[in-house]
């Protein structure tokens, strides 16, 4: 419980630090906000009106504290650029961008896991080295390159979906699902590379414990033991990385959306970029931010529970 | 005779094309206890999974390898039909008891398995009978025990375990791999004792490899010796341990007895094993030879006896040639035990003084809360200059720390360390500057003592470097340093991976005595060397020690190589020295409970055969 | 203590693939579990000698493309980059065009080779500042008998990863304006820990052998203990992970033009050419394959070359004599 509760204090010190990491970031620029938001042209004057109408005229510890108790209420400020309130934009967005990731790295899961065991225990023979030859091309592919091969060949070659878009599920749940295929896809085939490779070491680790031969030694078959010693310790490793790939996957997603133009986190991310719109891109990085810093959290507490050792440990 | 249990028959192992085990045969019959003896890379482990049909799979058995009442060929068996005996007809406990049990299943759970996996028990019945055979093994609150996970458990416990699930369904054999080589002497004791127990009260037959002569001699009744992939010599424990036949056995035995020297108080190596009279030589002899008052007798010149085969090929045994030639000139003036009478200085002041040495350690355990580990619990302990001091004590006991306070590189929580004219302070970096030309260390692993990117020059040269000595005088001091550990000149321009364990311990002692310190101090400098080796390189240190009149440190869980080398010992336990004196002393009249149960528990070819 | 390995530390190499930051989750042990799968994937256990040999030499050669590219573009293209031919515009593969061209009849071939260019530029500077940066921070943590000092840098490194390449890198492209420059320090900059971490668990490894202890009775000094002993020891483990962290940044920047916040036209860079590509996906799919080959056979290429570097410098795989 004491563990717990000083790694709690640890992730709410890190996301605090990352608050003022993200904040001074966007200070570093000379000039400042309400320049860029008012555009080349802008006159003195303009710029005056903007800082005064945003508050940025005061101090940067005000607007930094103003900021965090937004934040904390909920409320991530309004665009300078746009004028509308941010958070209603991030919660619409981060629907778009929770879906696809976490429907991709089910899928990825799927893929992986079957495929890295099978590559383990085929080690040195011809499917196995295939495999593994596989996954070591598929983890070099970038996710917006397989997602442009699945539009040619899925969407403009067999026209079996379509090669951008996205429809809400309440809209029906048909074109939801064929609007989602390629770029889950696309995101679950190169993660499902990537988490392969990290099963079939797992499972090769295990392989090599003593506790395996043991259990052969207690009269189980070398594939017994495997199936009833070695996977639960391989899963371990295994759940530790598909935690830290989702954070990767959460950024990866960034660029998926532009690919098939999706209105998730990340296009509204690029869009906020394009625009200059600071303000809108420090609440995003922030969100993303959190939610890394989040996963990490989720992948220890997870962690503490599949391992006996660490659990007594703490 | 009986139909013998188990049967061996042209059983060869290899990987590719590369034979490791050579053509043999052996047998055991119903309950008998067979030994399997032999140094690192004899193939005695890969025998006995072959039995098991554990080998790796890189490698490959053929032969015939039958179980009474199986029938046909073990080697030719399915794995499924094989896996069907193991753990039932056949069970076998490994070296490693820190990783041989599955971290994430319960122990009770896991020795339940192997009673579920053949169906000997329902699930209920199981778990009871887990508990049973937990209390059968001596596990102190058995239901307890089964309900904790390996990684709670010491490494004592968890071979218990592991007993109790090979035990579990009774095996007609019973395969013990070194079982007790990574324990304690005391732990080691009292698993053997249960292994004894228990086999007997089964009728077990036992197949037991162990490179310690001692512990085979105590358990089995009859002994297999292999080398080099072939089995040398078969024979009784006492036809073995009193007439060995082959040269290697006799080497081995020779090599073991650390209690019996030759005419310079030095230790039989397998090069001059001849020499050696036997472990059941007349009964008095060893007894005698024990406490130390009588000269061995009629021991030949060692140099005579052609090398043999083991050991390291590329040394003369016995080695320092400036030691040897410095032995003559003695003319011999040794004692039985190895200490030599003359280099005592006539002032018996002390060069080491240790005075209340406290050593804790925190240990953050949180944010913020940490806990506090007692190592050392106020430490005396003086060493008068040209003293042999051991220091015994087994793992946890602080000895190790002791060593790392007294050289310097941990800082002691509380007392006072002196060395010559320097109180040790790890801040005062001139002191130590001073103190480190006077004390120098041999370290304990010698895979990790030695820079892998360094050459052997280099190795040896670093202590000169703070001192501020170039490089033409680095290198005759290493010249003269290679020479005198016995290693040729080329060594110097290789590095550390193309030397044997043996090699590398004496390249260490190179580099400490490169100094030319006052006082040496070493740490387990043999625990990691095979037998033979082991033999050769504390030979090399009595001799430089007497070279050098250096002050010796000795470090060691092993009370016989302590016995062997030091004049006086201090016994460690739970970062106290519970008892000290002057070894004879200390062994044949111990003071302490502690070192009493030491003693005892420690095997001795001699004690095991005189039982 | 760790408690999951009862052999002792980690070897300490990092993740088989770069877009794992590894140990993103720095200092917990799940991120230690992570890595150290991570470190085995393919090593001993994975793959013979043989096969390692292989993997380092076919890596090599994929890498050796893309350099020779580079560099023969300094001296000769087969068509003037800054002149397009207009009259060839978006044509097939021929013996002119001998991968087409775009849609202002740019010679495919010809940016294809200046975009290796861009390429290994941002490799070589990304993993430059992460290296300098992180490996001093990483020796220095491992090292240092000040607690708080090692907390401190590990921290800094867990808030540090929090950060991914990308999205630090769009961070800097909002701030200081889109371009090649800010996209190398920022994917440098965030692969700072990655190295930091090599560094120190590898630093905590060789610490703890007996000859840092010999050095140490030797007087050494720290300092030069860190310089004789520490860094040959951790040499290898670095460059395994420079290896793996230029695969990495090849990928970031890719993504990164792709998403028009890296390299600004008129210099040319691969991501950018496979978003320009994509209006054209039905008619002309080859102005997306291209370079896509190209930035797979670049990141492949880094990764083998990690993976067999790795098996290389592994003193398992060396036979002892």
């Amino acid at each position: 419980m004491r563990a717990l509760a000083s790694r709690l204090l640890q992730f709410v010190l890190t996301v605090w630090a990352a608050t003022v990491a993200v904040f001074a970031l966007m200070q570093i620029l000379p000039g400042n906000a309400a320049q860029v938001a008012a555009g080349m042209s802008a006159t003195a004057e303009d710029v005056a009106r903007i800082e005064q109408e945003f508050g940025l005229d005061r101090p940067l510890v005000v607007q930094y504290g103003e900021w965090l108790m937004g934040m904390l209420r909920g409320d991530l400020g309004v665009s300078y650029v746009t004028g509308a309130p941010i958070t209603p934009l991030v919660v619409d967005s981060i629907q778009v961008t929770l879906i696809l990731v976490v429907s991709a790295m089910v899928l990825a899961l799927v893929i992986a896991v079957p495929l890295g065991t099978v590559a383990a225990l085929l080690r040195g023979r011809r499917l196995g080295a295939l495999l593994s030859g596989l996954s070591q091309v598929g983890v070099a592919v970038p996710n917006f390159l397989a997602g442009i091969l699945l539009v040619m060949v899925f969407s403009l070659g067999l026209g079996w979906f379509p090669s951008s878009g996205w429809q809400a599920p309440v809209f029906g749940l048909g074109g939801f699902l064929s609007h989602l295929v390629l770029p889950v896809c696309a995101l679950a085939l190169v993660q499902g590379a990537i988490l392969t490779r990290y099963v079939r070491s797992a499972v090769l680790e295990v392989m090599r414990e003593d506790y395996l031969r043991t259990a052969r030694a207690k009269g189980r078959t070398s594939g017994s033991a495997l199936a009833v010693h070695g996977l639960r310790n391989a899963a371990i490793p295994v759940v530790t990385v598909a935690g830290v790939q989702l954070a990767t996957l959460l950024i990866g997603a960034v660029v998926i959306e532009q690919v098939f133009v999706l209105p998730g986190m990340g296009s509204e991310l690029v869009r906020a970029v394009a625009n200059r719109d600071l303000l809108t891109v420090q609440a995003i990085v922030m969100v993303l931010v959190f939610l890394v810093l989040l996963l990490n959290l989720v992948i220890d507490l997870l962690y503490t529970l599949l391992d006996p050792r660490v659990r007594n440990a703490a | 005779m009986s139909a013998p249990l188990l049967s061996v028959r042209d059983l060869t192992i290899s990987t590719g094309s590369r034979e490791i085990v050579h053509p043999l045969a052996f047998e055991i019959a119903p309950g008998e206890r067979l030994g399997l003896i032999g140094e690192s890379g004899s193939g005695k482990s890969l025998t006995s999974s072959a039995v098991m049909g554990l080998l790796p799979s890189e490698m490959s058995a053929r032969g015939t390898v039958a179980l009474s009442g199986e029938g046909a060929n073990l080697l030719e068996r399915s794995e499924s039909s094989l896996a069907r005996l193991r753990g039932n007809r056949m069970s076998m406990v490994f070296q490693e008891p820190m990783s041989a049990l599955n971290p994430l299943m319960r122990v009770g759970a896991q020795v339940a398995e192997v009673m579920r996996l053949h169906r000997t028990a329902t699930r209920d019945q199981a778990m009871t009978r887990a508990i049973d055979l937990l209390d059968q093994v001596h596990l102190p609150d058995p239901a307890a025990a089964a309900r904790a996970y390996p990684h709670q458990l010491s490494g004592g416990q968890r071979q218990r375990i592991m007993l109790a699930i090979a035990l579990a369904n009774s095996p007609d054999l019973l395969i013990c791999d070194e079982p007790t080589t990574a324990l304690d002497v005391t732990v080691q004791s009292a698993v053997l004792d249960l292994i004894d127990e228990q086999v007997a009260a089964r009728g077990t037959g036992l197949l037991f490899i162990t490179h310690d002569l001692a512990v085979v001699a105590r358990v089995c009744e009859r002994v297999m010796v292999m080398n080099r992939g072939r089995v040398v010599e078969t024979g009784t424990v006492d036809q073995i341990f009193t007439a060995p036949q082959h040269e290697y056995t006799r080497g081995l035995l020779a090599a073991s007895d650390l209690t019996a020297t030759d005419d310079r108080g030095r230790l039989f190596t397998i090069a001059t094993a001849a020499a050696y009279p036997g472990a059941g030589a007349p009964a008095d002899a060893p007894a005698a030879r024990v406490t130390g008052e009588t000269q061995p007798a009629g021991a030949s010149v060692a140099e005579q006896t052609p090398a043999a085969e083991a050991g390291e090929q590329s040394q003369p045994a016995g080695t320092s040639a400036v030691g040897r030639a410095e032995d003559r000139e003695a003319g011999g003036a040794w004692d039985a035990s190895g200490k030599t009478g003359r280099d005592e200085p006539s002032d018996t002041a002390h060069l080491i003084e240790m005075s209340g040495v406290v050593k804790t350690f925190t240990r953050r355990a949180g944010l913020f809360r940490s806990d506090r580990v007692e190592a050392l619990k106020g430490i005396d302990l003086n060493v008068r200059a040209g003293g042999r001091m051991g220091i015994v004590g087994e793992s946890g006991s602080g000895k190790s720390t002791l060593l790392s306070i007294l050289s310097g590189l941990e800082t002691p929580t509380a007392g006072r360390i002196r060395v010559g004219d320097v109180v040790v302070d790890p801040e005062d970096y001139s002191g130590l500057t001073a103190m480190r030309r006077d004390l120098q260390i041999v370290f304990q692993d010698p895979y990790a003592s030695l820079d892998p990117r360094m050459s052997v020059a280099e190795i040896i040269g670093e202590p000169l470097r703070s001192m501020g000595l170039d490089g033409a005088e680095r290198k005759d001091r290493a010249e003269e340093m290679i020479e005198a550990v016995g290693l040729d000149h080329d060594s110097l321009t290789r590095f550390p991976h193309q030397f044997s364990g043996g090699q590398r311990q004496r390249i260490s002692i190179a580099r400490a005595l490169v100094t030319r310190p006052r006082i040496l101090v070493a740490d387990e400098p043999v625990s990691a060397l095979d037998v033979s080796v082991r033999a050769q390189v504390l030979n090399l240190l009595a001799d430089l020690v007497d070279e050098y009149s250096l002050t010796l440190v000795f470090v060691s869980h092993d009370l016989g190589v302590v016995r062997h080398l030091c004049s006086d010992v201090a016994v460690m336990r739970s970062g106290e020295i519970v008892e000290q004196g002057p070894t004879d002393q200390v062994y044949d009249d111990p003071a302490h409970d502690y070192t009493r149960a030491l003693v005892a528990a420690t095997p001795t070819i001699h004690a095991a055969l005189n039982v | 203590m760790n408690p999951l390995d009862p052999h002792g530390p980690a070897t300490g190499s990092p993740a088989a693939h770069p877009s794992v930051p590894p140990g993103s989750a720095a200092q917990t042990p799940a991120a230690d579990a992570a890595t150290r799968s991570a470190a085995t994937a393919d090593t001993p256990v994975g793959r013979s000698r043989r096969t390692a040999e292989l993997t380092f030499v076919v890596g090599l050669v994929l890498v050796g493309i893309v350099v020779v590219l580079a560099l023969v573009s300094f001296v000769w293209t087969p068509h003037p980059p800054t002149r397009p031919d207009a009259a060839a515009r978006l044509e097939g593969m021929s013996v002119t065009h001998l991968f087409g061209t775009d849609r202002f009849g740019r010679d495919t071939l010809t940016w294809i080779m200046l975009g290796a260019r861009v390429t290994l530029l941002v490799g070589v500077v990304a993993v430059g500042i992460a290296m300098l940066i992180g490996v001093p921070l990483g020796v220095l943590a491992g090292m240092t008998r000040a607690r708080w000092l090692s907390g401190l840098i590990m921290r800094g490194n867990d808030l540090l990863l929090a950060f991914p390449a990308l999205l630090l890198a769009i961070v800097f492209s909002a701030v200081f304006g889109p371009g090649t420059g800010p996209a190398m320090v920022a994917i440098g900059i965030a692969a700072i820990p990655a190295f930091a971490r090599v560094a120190r668990s590898g630093t905590l490894q060789i610490m703890g052998r007996e000859y840092i202890a010999a050095a140490r009775t030797a007087n050494r000094t720290p300092l030069q203990i860190a310089i004789q002993h520490v860094v040959p020891n951790i040499a290898g483990l670095v460059i395994v992970q420079a290896s793996v962290t230029f695969a990495l940044s090849v990928l970031a920047e890719a993504g990164l033009s792709f998403l028009g916040l890296g390299t600004q036209p008129p210099t040319p860079s691969w991501g950018r050419m496979l978003q320009e590509s994509q209006q054209f996906l039905g008619s002309r799919p080859e102005l997306a394959l291209w370079p896509g080959l190209f930035i797979a056979i670049a990141v492949l290429g880094f990764n083998l070359l990690g993976d067999g570097l790795r098996d290389r410098l592994d003193p398992t795989l060396r036979g002892r004599s």
